[in-house]
């Protein structure tokens, strides 16, 4: 059977709009296309609110949000192979291109690195056994003075990150092994540079992001927004599955992003808002962003 | 021609009536077109370079109403393809040939054909 033409995914609108709201809705979409097939989601958002304030404020922030498209994601990657190869001047022969992932649940730093094969190839005989999905992996595989770059598709707080470096380094020691460390990722926020300086690894990423909030208003405007967007996390569910609506406020370690990466999973530093799968009373609804 | 949704059609079937610019808002009054709809179609045909796009408006340059009835046939008169319908050429069986046994679901006849006939 055909497959449906792309377009025909985006819907209808549930309801009528006011002129001002369809013109605001209108240049927001056209700005972040990626909203286009998401358009009752984008409605029910919005509906959340309760004045022209807070619906300003959160079409605000759509209108920031850092997209991650397929093209942005080829340039991104082209960008991370770049610093690796003509900037640290690291060669296939000593380095590991390495996913931050300790777990064994899958995670999107093992797709970065997969993402980065071909990329790489452009630059030099890069060969499979360079990637690892593993950091266990790393330190047996790495040769004595060779590189490790760790790779992730998004760093909030930087907490993971400097957590990851220390484990790496630690495990370094214990097996007496010297290797160089850096860290490379897709889209990082740029409170994680303090985090990390205090390892004293060199730090990359192809798309630094600053808050949505704290880092763009001042003085009356900041409290205000900060005020509207409580007063709309409110209207959340405290508790969905495991996880605690507090521990996330304002995005986790109020890290405030604005990002999304195509067909990827919703990161939990995004403003619950956008992603929280439950309304107060137990009311399930379709967030903007899916997260698992 | 990339395949036409039912949308786009509205759009151009309404671009085409006007005789200037259309505002959008309209539309979306007129068919609850969505605003992903409107900004879906107006950045579509203004790729195809057919219309004018200012704001919420649109309007189609005569190279546009040249282009839509060149294309009238592919726009307004074929049917797009029915893909919510189920596919019956996957789902019917082969037609049996005359010759070949059959034995109908039993079960599946009512008590009543067989007291009756």
């Amino acid at each position: 059977m055909p497959r449906p033409p792309e377009a025909a995914l985006i819907t209808r609108s549930p309801h009528k709009l006011g002129r001002s709201d369809f013109e605001k809705l209108f240049k927001l979409v056209r700005v972040q296309p990626w909203l286009e097939k998401r358009q009752q989601e984008l409605s029910d958002v919005l509906d959340i609110c309760v004045s022209l304030k807070e619906q300003n404020l959160l079409c605000d922030l759509l209108f920031r949000f850092t997209y991650i498209s397929e093209d942005t994601l080829s340039s991104s990657l082209v960008c991370m192979a770049n610093q690796i190869c003509k900037v640290w001047n690291c060669v296939p022969e000593s380095t590991l291109i390495v996913a931050i992932n300790r777990s064994s649940f899958s995670d999107s730093s093992e797709v970065i690195a997969w993402y980065l094969k071909p990329v790489l190839a452009e630059f030099g005989d890069w060969e499979t056994h360079n990637f690892v999905s593993r950091m266990r992996d790393a330190v047996d595989r790495i040769a004595e003075g060779g590189s490790i770059i760790l790779v992730d598709e998004f760093v909030g707080s930087g907490e993971t990150l400097a957590g990851a470096i220390s484990w790496i380094q630690e495990q370094l020691a214990a097996s007496n092994k010297k290797a160089i460390l850096y860290a490379c990722t897709l889209a990082s926020m740029i409170g994680s540079q303090a985090a990390v300086a205090a390892k004293d690894v060199a730090y990359f990423s192809s798309n630094w992001l600053s808050r949505g909030i704290s880092d763009h208003y001042e003085g009356e405007e900041l409290e205000e927004a900060k005020e509207h967007m409580g007063r709309l996390e409110a209207e959340l569910e405290e508790q969905a599955g495991n996880r605690t609506l507090k521990k996330y406020f304002f995005g986790y370690k109020r890290t405030e992003a604005l990002y999304y990466l195509n067909s990827g999973n919703s990161c939990n530093n995004v403003f619950p808002i956008f992603w929280w799968p439950e309304l107060k009373g137990r009311k399930p609804r379709k967030p903007l962003l899916r997260r698992v | 021609m990339e395949a036409i949704t039912t949308f786009e059609r509205e759009v151009i079937s309404a671009l085409f009536s006007a005789k200037g610019w259309v505002d959008l808002y309209d539309l979306h009054e007129k068919y609850l077109l969505s605003p992903g709809q409107l900004v879906h179609a107006a950045r579509k045909f203004d790729q195809l370079g057919i219309v004018e796009w200012t704001e919420t408006r649109l309007k189609l340059s005569d190279h546009g109403r040249h282009w839509v009835l060149v294309n009238r046939s592919t726009l307004f008169l074929q049917r797009s393809p029915r893909f919510w319908a189920i596919d019956f050429d996957g789902i019917v069986r082969e037609p049996s040939h005359p010759s070949e046994p059959y034995m109908p679901k039993i079960r599946a006849v009512r008590a009543k054909f067989f007291r009756e006939y």
